[in-house]
C-alpha cells in the first residue's frame, strides 16, 4: 500500500468509525473507554457557517482551562485512547496553545492527531507549528466556491483560505513530512454544483475529500430543511438504534462537560461535570450507565438522541439539568432566513 | 550563577517552564557527598531522616560527575539534604569536577568546619561559590536556630574566608542564604548590616515544609504573613539533577526519605534514568495536576496527607505521626526572648 492509500484508508476509518459497530462487546453498558477523544479547546469561531447550530447555542464561548486540558489528555491516555482531536464547537486554530497541546499529547503517547479547520487562519507559518508538533491529520472545512463563500460561511475569505489550502500542498510536497491532508464539505441544494468542482480540483491534490449531506443537527436547527437536498430524508447520519456513539466516543465540551455526542451543542447529552470528576468516574457514572442502557432498550424519546435518529422536531430534555444551557439568539433564525434569501437569488442569477 | 539574579531567574522558569515528560538534560546537579549533618536546623528534617547516614562512594561519584558532563550539565553543587564539609574528599572532587570540565562547582554549607585549612584547600580545588546558611542574626538565636552555639565561630570564618580572597585576590563568590522563622524575622536587618559586607549577596527565604516533609512547622515557625502561592509549580524534577549518597536519583533536593527516588544508578546509567519510565510518569503528575499520594502533594499543596514512595524497595518509609519534630521545635522555642 503506498502512502496515500494507507492516509486514504486511515481517514476513511476516522470517518467512519462512529458507525464501526465491529466489536462484539461495543454495546454493553459498561463500554469500556473509547480510543478517541474530542476536547473542546476553545468554543469560539470565527465562522458562522449558515446550516451550524453552533451561533444558535453559544452565547460567547471561551477557552478550556489548560490544566483541565493536560489532565484530560493524560487521563483519557491512561483508559486507553490513543486518538484525539482537540475541538468540537469552535476552530481549533483560534486557541494560541494548540500546538502545545498537540505536542504533549504526543509525549503523553498519542498516536493519531486530527483537526478539522475552517482555514482561515491557517498560513503556512502556523500550518509547520501544527505539524513539527505532530499533527497527524488536517481537514479544510470546505463548503462552498469564492460567490457564495461568505454567505454560506458567514465570514471569511475564500481566496485566502485557498491559498492556505495550497501553500500546505505544496509544503507537503515539498517537506515530505507524513501527514494527512484532506477537504470537506457540507453539501447543500444552493451548493451541489460548488460541491462538484471542489471536488474535482482537490481530488489530486489531497489525500481524502469528504462530502456530507446538510442536515438539521439532531432537530435544533430546523431552517437546515430548507437547504436540504431534494433526496434528503432528515435522519441522522447513525439512524439505527441503538446508536454506537453512546458506546464508542468521547467528546468534552469548552466548560468541561462529558457529553454522549458532537452534536449535542447545548449540553443537553452532557453527564458529568469535569472539573468536579475524573474521566474515569464520568464515563462510568450512572447518568451515563442509564442513558446506555436506555439506548440499548430504544427507550430515547424525549432525549436529543430521539429526533436525530429518526428526524424529529420534538421538544427534547437534558439529561443533567444544571448542566444544560438555555441560551437561544434571537437572532439565529433571521439571520439564517436572509442568508436562504440571498443563496437564492445567487442561483436565479445564474 | 547561584546568587540574586539566579533566584529571580528561578522564579520566572517556575512558571514558563517548557514542560515536557522528557525534557532537555539538564544543565544542574547537586550531588550528595553525605547526608550527615553537624546542625540540626530548628525546621529541617535532617535530624529527623530515618535514611541510613552514609557518604557516596569515591568510583561512583567520578563516573556520574563525568556521564553528566558528557550529557550536557555544566554546573554542580557537592550537597542535598547533609553537610558537605563533613566528606573529608569534598576537594577532591571539586578537583575532579573543575578537570572534567563543570564551569560552576559551589556548595551551600552551615561553615562551622570552613577553618583557614579547610578554606584554602576548597579555593585552591577550584570551587566557584561557597554558600554560608546562616539562619540567625544574634548568638543566642543561632544555637537555637541551628542546635549548635557556633554562631560566632561560623562569623569568623565567613570573615576569614573573605579576608583571604581579598587578600589574595581569588575570584570565588560568597554568598549567604537564611532562612527566617517568626522568631528570626526581625533579626533580618541584623544579618544585613552586620555580614553582608563580608559577602556578594543574601538571599533571605521563609520557612517552609521543605519540601513536603517539615509540616509541623507551619503551626510553629513559619511567619504569619506569609501567604500559600497558589497553583505552586514545581520545576525540579524537569530542569535538575539530585543525586542522593546512595547512588539514586530523586527527583527533589529535600527528599529526605527517599521517596521520590526515580532509579538506582548503581544499576542504570544517568540517561536512561531521566528519561525512564518512572521520572517521566512523575513528571506527567506534575503537568497533569493530579499529584495525590506523592511527596510531591504534600510539598505543593502544604500539607500532611498520607503519601507512598515511588519506589518502596528503596525507599525508608515512614508514619506521619512517629516523622515529627514537633517536640524538639515546642521545647526549642521555649527558648527564644
Amino acid at each position: 500500500m503506498n502512502i496515500k492509500e494507507k492516509n486514504k484508508s486511515q481517514s476513511e476509518k476516522c470517518k467512519t468509525k462512529y458507525l464501526d459497530t465491529s466489536n462484539n462487546d461495543l454495546f454493553n453498558i459498561n463500554a469500556k473507554f473509547p480510543k478517541c477523544i474530542n476536547i473542546d479547546i476553545c468554543d469560539i469561531c470565527n465562522y458562522d457557517c449558515v446550516f451550524c447550530p453552533s451561533s444558535k447555542f453559544i452565547e460567547k464561548g471561551g477557552f478550556m482551562d489548560g490544566k483541565l486540558v493536560v489532565r484530560l489528555i493524560g487521563e483519557a491516555f491512561d483508559l486507553g485512547a490513543r486518538e484525539i482531536c482537540f475541538h468540537l464547537s469552535g476552530e481549533p486554530l483560534i486557541n494560541e496553545k494548540l500546538e502545545d497541546y498537540i505536542k504533549y499529547a504526543k509525549e503523553v503517547g498519542y498516536t493519531y492527531i486530527f483537526m478539522t479547520t475552517n482555514g482561515f487562519l491557517a498560513n503556512i507559518e502556523r500550518m509547520k507549528k501544527i505539524i513539527d508538533a505532530g499533527m497527524n491529520s488536517i481537514r479544510f472545512s470546505l463548503n462552498s466556491l469564492e460567490k457564495k463563500y461568505k454567505t454560506i460561511h458567514g465570514a471569511g475569505d475564500f481566496n485566502k483560505v485557498i491559498e492556505n489550502i495550497n501553500d500546505l500542498i505544496n509544503y507537503k510536497k515539498e517537506s515530505n513530512k507524513e501527514f494527512i491532508m484532506g477537504v470537506s464539505i457540507v453539501k447543500t441544494k444552493y451548493t451541489n454544483d460548488d460541491c462538484e468542482i471542489l471536488k474535482e480540483q482537490f481530488k489530486e491534490q489531497v489525500d481524502d475529500i469528504t462530502i456530507f449531506e446538510v442536515k438539521d443537527e439532531a432537530g435544533q436547527c430546523e431552517l437546515n430543511r430548507e437547504l436540504y437536498l431534494d433526496s434528503e430524508d432528515g435522519i441522522g447520519v447513525v439512524n439505527k438504534i441503538p446508536c454506537p456513539i453512546p458506546f464508542n466516543s468521547a467528546y468534552v465540551t469548552r466548560e468541561g462537560f462529558l457529553t454522549i455526542c458532537c452534536a449535542d451543542k447545548k449540553n443537553y447529552l452532557a453527564v458529568a461535570n469535569l472539573n468536579e470528576c475524573t474521566l474515569e468516574e464520568a464515563w462510568n457514572c450512572d447518568e451515563m450507565m442509564s442513558f446506555r442502557e436506555k439506548m440499548l432498550n430504544g427507550k430515547i424519546k424525549g432525549t436529543l438522541c430521539y429526533n436525530c435518529i429518526y428526524g424529529k422536531e420534538e421538544e427534547v430534555f437534558p439529561i443533567v439539568d444544571k448542566y444544560s444551557s438555555n441560551y437561544i439568539s434571537c437572532d439565529y433564525n433571521k439571520d439564517r432566513l436572509e442568508r436562504i434569501e440571498q443563496l437564492k437569488v445567487f442561483d436565479k442569477i445564474k | 550563577m547561584e546568587d540574586k539574579e539566579y533566584f529571580e531567574k528561578r522564579k520566572i522558569e517556575y512558571f514558563d517552564i517548557q514542560k515536557k515528560i522528557t525534557p532537555d538534560f539538564p544543565k544542574n546537579m547537586l550531588l550528595e557527598l553525605s547526608n550527615i549533618c553537624n546542625h540540626s536546623c530548628i525546621f529541617c528534617a535532617n535530624s529527623k531522616s530515618t535514611r541510613k547516614k552514609s557518604y557516596i562512594s569515591f568510583d561512583f561519584a567520578k563516573r556520574i560527575l563525568e556521564e553528566a558532563y558528557d550529557l550536557g550539565t555544566r554546573e554542580v553543587g557537592f550537597y542535598s539534604t547533609g553537610e558537605p564539609l563533613v566528606n573529608k574528599d569534598l576537594e577532591e572532587y571539586v578537583k575532579i569536577a573543575k578537570v572534567i570540565g563543570y564551569e560552576y562547582i559551589y556548595i551551600t554549607t552551615n561553615g562551622a568546619l570552613l577553618n583557614e585549612d579547610r578554606a584554602k584547600s576548597l579555593i585552591d580545588a577550584g570551587i566557584d561559590s561557597i554558600k554560608f546558611s546562616i539562619n540567625a542574626g544574634t548568638r543566642e538565636s543561632y544555637a537555637i536556630t541551628h542546635g549548635k552555639d557556633e554562631f560566632e565561630k561560623v562569623v569568623g570564618n565567613l570573615k576569614n574566608l573573605f579576608d583571604y580572597r581579598r587578600d589574595n585576590k581569588k575570584n570565588f563568590k560568597i554568598f549567604i542564604s537564611c532562612i527566617l522563622t517568626r522568631y528570626t524575622n526581625n533579626e533580618k536587618s541584623l544579618i544585613l548590616n552586620e555580614l553582608s559586607p563580608y559577602t556578594d549577596d543574601v538571599v533571605f527565604l521563609n520557612c517552609k515544609n521543605q519540601c513536603g516533609v517539615m509540616y509541623e512547622v507551619n503551626k510553629y515557625l513559619t511567619i504569619e504573613e506569609d501567604v500559600k502561592e497558589e497553583n505552586n509549580i514545581c520545576p525540579l524534577p524537569f530542569n535538575k539533577l539530585h543525586i542522593t549518597c546512595e547512588g539514586y536519583l530523586t527527583a527533589c533536593c529535600a527528599d529526605f526519605q527517599n521517596y521520590l527516588i526515580v532509579s538506582d544508578l548503581n544499576n542504570e546509567t544517568l540517561k536512561n534514568a531521566w528519561n525512564g519510565e518512572v521520572f517521566k510518569g512523575l513528571r506527567r503528575k506534575h503537568i497533569e495536576n493530579k499529584l495525590e499520594g506523592t511527596l510531591c502533594y504534600n510539598c505543593v499543596n502544604n500539607v500532611n496527607s498520607d503519601i507512598k514512595p515511588l519506589n518502596d524497595e528503596i525507599s525508608i518509609e515512614y508514619d506521619a505521626k512517629m516523622f515529627d519534630k514537633t517536640e524538639e521545635i515546642i521545647k526549642r522555642i521555649k527558648n527564644f526572648k
